[in-house]
């Protein structure tokens, strides 16, 4: 599915990604931790395509196809979906005239006739129940005065609606408190099955007790330095990145 | 005909707005009428010839419309009307046209008036409308300007409020290759009120210019003011928006924003606060941006699978959207999307 070969990056000549390899087959969870500025981020954003990044080295493969030549929306339209960290909003854009103009954008792209209006907002209204959200955010703007979890389940229900083969989730649990941590890891484990495969990026444990991992992989300063099972991510919680790095 | 003699950019009032084309073009007054009405048969609604009443120190522009009227009406309403009254210009032919429009809005009565300024050659139109508000009444007034992008297109519109009452105005500036729309307020009674909203859409080497002057005359009145421009290419937009507070207004409310998004490098923006204030008990706000489409917002819809250009439609239209939705009549917002 995803195939990440010797990956070099930089951003105004400073180097942030020094030789990533990781292989993610399809129905694979994996995780990826580390601590602050140790390029996390980057590597969600080089995959999902945005700019300002130097790719010095190497290359990446999305279903066989050479990801770095493709636009935003054809990483989208190949299944690729990034969860934002920090989603953006968009006063004057309801979002469910967004979620529908995606998913027909989506559609469009791989020659199907647009979305049925009232099968759509059935489906929507089923995966925010999932979600426990209210129903009237959906005519709300995008994320406008969302409150930070909002955001995040605002996040899955995208993802949720647009059923990508390959989720990455950029810190999807930061600033969540315990609830809605637990019913956003049901959003995402709903999306879980065979064919489907998710990147978890985060700092912390607490997300992986709720979504089993099949890879833990640490990163720090720009390269993977250990993978493991989920055991790794419990040693990490018990002996800080400080222990990583030694 | 003597050319008269146009301000120039030295001309605070016409500091942005460079008149030479338009003095280049040549000084004939149209033969033809260029208004019709639609729902103007609705009870309540008459409509007749104004006789104009001279008057004297007038500006270049509203001396011509004086002294060489092509065409006028005096409208009164005097009964609430449902469907709003549709005034068109349409010229037909590249002649100044100078039509004069007074329209009396009696007491208590709740009134719409939408103004649609259009032509498919190059056109010039010197206009003034002049409305009165009176007390207790209601106007919501809609200016629509999208005349052919080679015209000229001067418009004053006087709006007198009286005791208690209020209007809605909003302006869509899109059309001509030069535009210059005065909205000029003047609070006539206590407890009055206004909201002023535009949008402008501006493209190739267009100069679309808004001035509004809102008079706070008498105390207890308020006035919003929200305008919102999207410029492309090499064209021009200017806001000027001058509040003024008399000595004795007391308990004045006032506020002003105006935003606008540049499409361009080579697109220009003016956008110029004017507050004259002469007493103390009043509160007055103003504030202005200018910005370009946010990046981080393109990159979030296109990562969803909206491609470039339809992402930063999305985005121009949600701006401009910000306006839209101020506007009270629903029926009305929807028929200005189609603009």
């Amino acid at each position: 599915m995803l195939e990440i070969k010797n990956l070099c990056v930089s951003v105004e000549q400073k180097e942030i990604l020094r030789g990533i390899n990781l292989v993610i087959k399809p129905g694979e969870v994996h995780a990826i931790m580390g601590p602050n500025g140790s390029g996390k981020s980057t590597l969600a954003n080089i995959l999902a395509g945005r700019a300002g990044y130097e790719i010095t080295h190497g290359e990446i493969l999305f279903d066989g196809k050479d990801l770095l030549t493709l636009l935003p929306e054809e990483r989208s339209h190949a299944g690729l979906f990034l969860g934002f960290q920090y989603p953006v909003e968009i006063p004057g854009v309801s979002n469910i005239y967004f979620l529908k103009a995606a998913l027909n954008a989506q559609r469009k792209a791989r020659n199907l006739p647009e979305v049925d209006a009232m099968d759509f907002l059935t489906m929507v209204k089923d995966k925010m129940k999932l979600l426990e959200m209210d129903e009237d955010m959906i005519y709300r703007s995008l994320n406008e005065g969302f409150s930070g979890g909002e955001k995040k389940r605002n996040e899955i229900l995208q993802m949720l609606v647009l059923n990508p083969s390959l989720a990455l989730l950029d810190e999807t649990d930061s600033g969540l408190d315990i609830d809605a941590l637990r019913i956003i890891a049901l959003g995402i484990n709903g999306l879980r099955n065979k064919d489907h495969s998710i990147l978890l990026i985060t700092h912390y444990q607490r997300l992986l007790n709720y979504i089993k991992p099949d890879k833990v992989h640490v990163l720090s300063a720009g390269k993977i330095v250990i993978s493991g099972g989920q055991e790794l991510a419990f040693k990490l919680e018990e002996k800080g990145y400080g222990w990583v790095e030694e | 005909m003597r050319l008269p003699t146009f301000p120039t950019t030295r001309d605070e009032n016409w500091k942005y707005t460079d008149l030479s084309v338009l003095a280049s073009k040549p000084f004939v007054f149209t033969q033809n009428k260029i208004i019709t009405f639609r729902n103007n048969t609705q009870s309540g609604i008459a409509i007749s010839a104004l006789s104009i009443q001279p008057k004297d120190n007038l500006d270049v522009f509203e001396g011509l419309n004086q002294n060489f009227n092509t065409e006028n009406y005096l409208i009164t309403i005097s009964q609430n009307i449902i469907e709003p009254l549709e005034i068109i210009y349409h010229a037909t032919d590249s002649h100044w046209a100078q039509p004069r429009i007074k329209i009396i809005v009696e007491n208590n009565i709740k009134a719409k008036i939408i103004e649609i300024f259009e032509s498919n050659i190059s056109s010039i139109v010197n206009t003034v409308i002049e409305i009165d508000v009176n007390s207790g009444a209601r106007l919501d007034y809609y200016k629509i300007q999208t005349e052919n992008l080679n015209s000229f297109h001067i418009g004053r519109t006087h709006i007198y409020l009286h005791e208690k009452s209020h209007v809605q105005t909003f302006t869509l500036s899109k059309g001509s290759l030069l535009a210059r729309s005065d909205i000029n307020i003047i609070f006539k009674g206590e407890q009055a009120s206004c909201d002023l909203y535009g949008l402008s859409y501006s493209k190739s080497r267009q100069h679309l210019d808004h001035h509004t002057v809102i008079d706070h005359a008498v105390g207890h009145c308020k006035s919003n003011e929200f305008y919102r421009s999207i410029l492309e290419d090499k064209s021009r937009v200017v806001f000027n928006g001058k509040v003024i507070v008399r000595e004795g207004a007391s308990q004045t409310e006032a506020s002003q924003a105006n935003h606008n998004i540049l499409l361009s490098s080579d697109a220009e923006i003016d956008t110029k606060p004017e507050l004259e204030i002469y007493h103390d008990d009043v509160k007055c706000t103003h504030g202005a941006t200018i910005g370009q489409l946010d990046e981080e917002s393109l990159f979030y819809l296109r990562s969803r699978g909206l491609d470039e250009e339809t992402s930063r439609n999305i985005l121009i239209h949600a701006f401009g959207n910000k306006v839209l939705q101020c506007i009270s009549d629903e029926a009305m917002r929807e028929r200005l999307c189609q603009y």
